[in-house]
Order: C-alpha cells, then structure tokens, then sequence
C-alpha cells in the first residue's frame, strides 16, 4: 500500500535532509565528487593545453623569425687593382677623344704637329 | 554529528503522557523507548496538553543529550482529527482539494477549520485522507521544540506513523489495525486502496471473537465485504496477539510495534 503524505511539521532543509534515503545522499555525493573530479580535470587539462600552446607558439615564431631573415651572403668581394683597372678603363672611354684632338690641332702653330695623346694614369699622378 | 545522522527522537504524545523513543533512521529495528513522563494536564482535549507540553518535554528531555538532535513528534489520535475528503470532480489545483477539505471538515465536526492545521495527502483521482492539529498544539509543540534545541521533522498522527511503517507490509485485502491505550484504528482497505479508517474501544479482555464482530460491523456499515484478514500492529491485547483459535474468526497477522 502506498504511504500517506501527512506531516503537520513545517518544512524545512533539515526534515527533507530527513526523509532523503541515505544511499540517495551516497548517490549525490558521489555524484557532485565526479562533478568537481571532472572540472579539477579539466582545469588541469586546459592549463596543460595551454602551456603547449605556448610553447608551440614561440616555437612557430622562432621559426618565421628564422625564415623571413635568412643568412645574408657576402657579396662577391672585387679586388682593390681590378676596380681601379675598371674605373681607370672607364674614365679613358668616356673621355671625348675626336673633340680634344680637334681642339689641340686647331690650336698648335703648323710648325708642331699632333704626334699622340696619352692619358695620365690617375695613380701615376 | 554521527549520532545525529544515524539516529532520531520519536516523541509521543498522547492525553496522558509523553514518551520518549530513539528510532534508528534507517532499518527497521523497533525505537527503543528513554524516558516516558505523566502529562499533568489541565483541561481535557488538545488545549490542555498544548498547556501541560512545555514542561512535560522539559521534565522528559532532563538528563538526555538532545540538543540538536532530529525530534519526529507523534501524537495520539485523540488529539487531532483525521476524516476522507473526495476531491471536487473538476478540481485543478490545490487550492480546490484545500477547499473540499475545510468543507468536509466543517460539515464533519461543525467549526471553521481556522483554528486547525491541515494536512492531507492529496490527491486529485481518488479520496483521500485529511489530518488537522488544533494551531495551539503545533505551536506549543514548535516552541518547546526549539526551547530544547530539537529540530521537528516531522508532526504526524499516531494512525499515520503506524500507517507509513508498515505500508510495504501490507496486503492488499487486508484490514489493518493500529492499538494504541484502549483504542483501537482500523484501517478499512478494498482493493488495495484504504477505504475508511475506524476508531473502536477496546474493552477489557478483547478476543478473535469481538475483533471479528467490529471488523463485521464496520463492514456493514461501510458497505465493503468483511475482511480476511487483518493486519495488526501496536499494543495488541494479549489475546488477540495469538493467531484466531476457530476458522470462523477472522484470521490476525501481528505486524510488530507500532511506527
């Protein structure tokens, strides 16, 4: 037969705490334990994830660093004779030859004649 | 602490005296009885052992380590007053069943229910039982409660704490019967429902044969076939504790203390 639900007492936390069958509050407790078993595990597991985050993280930054700034090679190093020998080559060639020897032949007497014109070497002088 | 989650106070209250009981809170390990102390009470009825109370439960819990301790308060059936309610045919809330109940209350015993504190176990299918405790007395019992430092969990008749303890033993056709002092609540059930409950005395040297003529009787004034049994628990009369010596006595089955 089933119980009757007749109490004149006023409720409160203490009578229903009461009435709850203890393997009932067994059964909540284990369960609230699992609960909080479960976030301390979590929190654990978050933190973990997160210190792997970080280190991956500066790992990949590490690695861009590495990869944007590559090892700059030294540029081929040109001899110090073979740059004057260039420059020197250059100056003669870009010297207006036709033009000065125009303007030395127009103003030597007829008596002098125009034998050669030899540029200086720059060094030499 | 330990002693508190495993164990609780029962005190009973009846006209004429308070007993103490330590009741185990689980298993079903009868209460074992502390103290009892006489209830000097002044008036008849409720009102006087509402007055007479405070001071009994202050002489009782003398010299027991009860502060803090979960107390169930049961009291006699004389003092509160338990009757049926069939609950209204369109009733939809609570408040409708509250309603049918403080009208058949006053249809039963003549007052207003104002002065009274009721509790049924409601039920919107089927009619149900209803209990109501004068204010006075639930508040005479509140207040000495917390005097003493004892934490009520509950507040029930003595028919019901009887009722609750042995509902899982019962069978469905059976009768049961609660004794208490001279009194003796019969349960009518029919069909695994309780159909009334009964109040006889019980007179002096109490037999199968005057079980079987009131059981008999309230049938008939019921109208529900006389029972094959009945259940009986509390403080059965010597005689009626024995099983039935002749087959056309209604066969007893003893259930064990009461509540």
């Amino acid at each position: 037969m089933r119980p009757m639900q007749i109490d004149f007492a006023t409720a409160g936390w203490r009578s229903t705490l009461y009435r709850i069958h203890p393997a009932v509050l067994a059964a909540g407790a284990l369960g609230v334990a699992l609960l909080l078993a479960g976030a301390a595990l979590g929190v654990q597991a978050a933190k973990q994830q997160a210190v792997r985050e970080q280190g991956l993280r500066a790992q990949e930054r590490k690695q861009a660093a590495a990869v944007r700034a590559p090892e700059r090679k030294p540029e081929t190093v040109i001899p110090e004779a073979q740059a004057v020998a260039v420059n020197s080559a250059i100056l003669q060639l870009n010297l207006p030859w036709r033009d000065l020897q125009d303007a030395v032949a127009a103003a030597n007497s007829p008596a002098v004649a125009l034998l050669a014109l030899d540029p200086i070497r720059a060094s030499k002088r | 602490m330990l002693k508190n989650f495993t164990q609780s106070l029962r005190i009973e209250v009846t006209p004429q005296a308070m007993r103490l009981l330590r009741a185990r809170r689980w298993g079903s390990a009868a209460p074992e009885m502390l103290a009892e102390q006489a209830l000097a009470s002044g008036g008849a009825g409720p009102a006087g052992v509402a007055e007479a109370l405070p001071a009994a439960l202050a002489a009782l819990l003398a010299g027991q380590s009860a502060g803090g301790m979960a107390a169930s308060f049961v009291l006699s059936d004389e003092l509160v007053r338990l009757w049926q309610v069939t609950p209204p045919v369109q009733a939809a809330r609570l408040a409708d069943l509250e309603g049918a109940a403080a009208l058949r209350f006053h249809t039963l015993y003549g007052e207003t229910p104002a002065a009274w504190h009721i509790s049924a176990d409601w039920n919107v299918a089927a009619t149900f039982m209803a209990a109501a405790i004068p204010r006075l007395l639930k508040a005479a019992i509140e207040n000495a409660a917390v005097q003493h430092g004892l934490v009520v969990i509950a507040i029930v008749p003595h028919f019901v704490a009887a009722w609750n303890r042995h509902a899982g033993a019962l069978k469905n056709d059976a009768w049961f019967g609660v004794a208490q002092g001279n009194v003796l609540a019969l349960a009518a059930c029919e069909d695994g429902k309780l159909r009334a409950v009964r109040h006889v005395a019980i007179p002096h040297g109490a037999d199968h044969y005057w079980l079987t003529q009131a059981a008999q009787r309230e049938a008939l004034l019921l109208g529900l076939p006389p029972p094959a049994l009945i259940q009986l628990s509390g403080e059965v009369p010597p005689a009626l504790a024995k099983p039935a010596s002749s087959d056309k006595h209604i066969a007893t089955a003893a259930l064990g203390v009461a509540a």
